[in-house]
């Protein structure tokens, strides 16, 4: 087997969000050699077939097969170049300054500051406003014309104000899109600016190496006690598989020196990569308090044509309810095959309510979850594979009724003769939450959220958290390890809680911030 | 790591016959090819695009060959037909599927809804199903 050997002064592991934007922001400002790591493969545009099976193949971990171990939340996540971005449906909501101001009070942490006149950690310059303003610049951040507002979204819209709630319109990372439906399944044009098509991009002009279809297998470290740093990684590379874009490097075994290591693989793979590492955890913070943003659909049956799946999927969300009970509605419609996938039962009955297919709008609660110990993520060596626990707590599956009771009462108020949601737990005296009139959403109230109900989650956080007390974190405000030097956690796992909205703009904003504090700061790492 | 790729058996294997078998199965208990408004299409006209897109002997494929042969075994056990999986009628495959839905195995479950996305994804996916029910189809 090939073994390959590779010297560079930072390794960033992970291409999504974060990893990108910290190997094109360390790139613009420094001129150090850096590689970009990616255990996907690199499949762009002309790999975006809209074949929904094959393409969840291609970009997504596990297959699209990844669950909680329970099999209660389904738990997507891009594993491809761009990661998440590759994969997610365009929306972004800023960072949310009232929860990063909680973590640095509560954490202790320093900088992070949203004023755009501050110099955080005595770099000139650096603040979240600032990082923020320059991300939001580069994936085109806007607001969708009313035009590009579909009839889906529409109806969500009216039947929030019709039960009273506030609607509003999301902003898109998008730039000329068509509105063909199959974000999740990859932009065959382009349009979604995601970080491959971004970030990705800047980085490599720049001379970054991106090595993809490279599993880490351990991060490599030297020294003793405080003395340990992180001088490489040391991993596989695999063939290079069909529709992706060639590989810069022979697959084989490969072995990266590096002065500085930064671990972006995202809330699941970062903090199994740190255990599997052997990192030090002195007190099981390591993948503790896991955060997933669980989500549940509500599909409504219309009397008339809806066409769900024509134009862009997501432009319309309400945030009345996150203050008050920490959740979102957000409209949203999967491709065919996804959205049958997620109706419940199978055979003729099923295909009865696929006949309905243009009669169906569709919208989504995302439950900001709370942070909970028993919730984590822990690499099972014999198989081979990060494992998920994650039990919804009492308080959260309050939360979440009502939040189902709201959804079905909006669902009704749109117009819906009936509205489901799905699951295939009885509701008595309901076989299932299938329901004919709005006075039956109280019924919601009793939902069990048992197994049979398909919960999903896009939204991993918080297992590999920022802090300044290595008791109840792993990072610190430079998301520097508290027990390695020259090893960078950053990502979402950095998030001590849930962020407060869809996390993409806040990652990438938090991966600006530390790629810009890096550049300034590299005399720390010895570069 | 598992890298996948261990196992491609040949066609016309034995084994990969059996789990093929018990694949049909599923996606004609999955599907509706009796109700009148079906269009057309046989099994196989949904099986060769889902095997086309997912390979049994890949990547991932160890994880839903095991479910599909949990799924055998666990028929064979319990369902009293006196016939595997793969020759049971049709209500009766159903019937147990339908106890994998709520079932306390989280394998189970997790199984379920798999084979439920990847026939239904497959299937959907097809011109010919997608207007039978109104929908354009991929753009």
């Amino acid at each position: 087997m090939t073994s390959t050997s590779i010297e560079c002064d930072v390794l960033v592991i992970g291409s999504g969000a974060a990893g990108s934007v910290l190997a094109a922001t360390l790139a613009e400002l420094t001129p150090l050699r850096i590689v970009l790591v990616e255990r996907g493969g690199y499949f762009g545009r002309e790999a975006m077939t809209q074949r929904e099976l094959q393409m969840i193949q291609r970009l997504y971990a596990d297959g699209g097969a990844r669950t909680t171990d329970d099999g209660a939340i389904a738990v997507r996540g891009g594993e491809c170049v761009g990661g998440g971005t590759t994969v997610n449906v365009a929306l972004c909501l800023d960072p949310v300054p009232r929860i990063w101001d909680g973590w640095r009070r509560e954490r202790h942490l320093t900088g992070f500051s949203f004023d755009r006149d501050a110099s955080d950690l005595g770099v000139p310059g650096l603040n979240m406003a600032a990082c923020l303003a320059e991300v939001r610049a580069r994936l085109n951040v806007h607001e969708p014309d009313d035009a590009e507002v579909n009839e889906n979204n529409r109806l969500f819209a009216r039947g929030c104000r019709a039960a009273g709630i506030g609607a509003r319109k999301f902003e898109l990372n998008m730039r000329g899109c068509v509105g063909c439906g199959f974000c999740f399944a990859g932009c065959a044009i382009d349009a979604k600016q995601g970080t491959m098509v971004t970030y990705l991009q800047d980085a490599v002009a720049r001379g970054v190496t991106l090595v993809h279809h490279c599993a880490i297998d351990a991060i490599d470290f030297e020294g003793e006690g405080g003395a340990r740093r992180a001088v490489g990684a040391r991993g596989r590379i695999a063939t290079t598989r069909e529709g992706s874009r060639p590989n810069p490097m022979p697959e084989g075994l490969v072995r990266f020196r590096a002065g500085l290591v930064i671990v972006s693989a995202g809330a699941i793979e970062s903090p199994a990569l740190l255990q599997r590492s052997g990192h030090p955890d002195p007190h099981g913070t390591i993948g503790r308090g896991l955060v997933l943003h669980p989500s549940l659909g509500i599909v409504g049956i219309f009397d008339h044509d809806v066409v769900a799946s024509a134009g862009i999927e997501g432009t319309m969300y309400s945030d009345q309810f996150v203050a008050s009970h920490g959740f979102f509605l957000q409209c949203l419609f999967a491709p065919l095959g996804a959205g049958a996938a997620t109706l419940p039962g199978f055979g003729p009955e099923h295909f009865e309510l696929m006949r309905q297919v243009r009669r169906l709008g569709t919208f989504g609660i995302m439950l900001l979850d709370s942070v909970g110990d028993d919730n984590h993520v822990v690499w099972d060596q014999a198989l081979e594979r990060a494992r998920i626990i994650y039990r919804l707590s009492m308080a959260d599956r309050a939360r979440l009724r009502f939040a189902a009771e709201r959804g079905v009462e909006v669902m009704f108020a749109a117009g819906a003769k009936e509205v489901l949601l799905p699951s295939e737990e009885a509701l008595p005296p309901l076989d299932t939450p299938w329901f004919n009139d709005r006075s039956q959403a109280a019924l919601c109230r009793q939902l069990p959220f048992g197994p049979a109900t398909v919960l999903g989650s896009s939204h991993c956080q918080g297992t590999a958290k920022m802090g300044e007390d290595p008791a109840t974190s792993v990072v610190d405000s430079r998301c520097e390890s508290h027990h390695v030097r020259n090893l960078v956690v950053c990502d979402s796992s950095s998030f001590p809680s849930s962020c407060g909205a869809n996390p993409m703009v806040s990652i990438l904003t938090l991966a600006r911030y530390q790629g810009r504090r890096l550049a300034a700061e590299r005399a720390r790492y010895g570069l | 790591m598992k890298t996948g790729g261990e196992i491609e058996p040949a066609p016309g294997n034995a084994t990969t016959d059996h789990w093929r078998a018990i694949l049909r199965a599923l996606i004609e208990a999955i599907l509706a090819f009796e109700h009148p408004a079906f269009p057309a299409i046989g099994i196989e006209e949904v099986e060769r695009p889902l095997l086309r897109d997912f390979s049994l002997a890949a990547e991932g494929g160890a994880t839903f060959r095991a479910g599909l042969a949990a799924l055998d075994e666990a028929f064979a056990a319990q369902a009293g037909i006196g016939a595997p999986f793969p020759a049971a009628p049709l209500a009766a495959r159903r019937a147990f599927l339908r106890r994998w839905v709520r079932s306390e195995a989280p394998m189970q479950r997790r199984f379920y809804a798999r084979v439920k996305a990847m026939v239904l994804m497959t299937a959907y996916g097809l011109p010919v199903l997608a207007r039978a029910i109104g929908h354009e189809g991929r753009q």
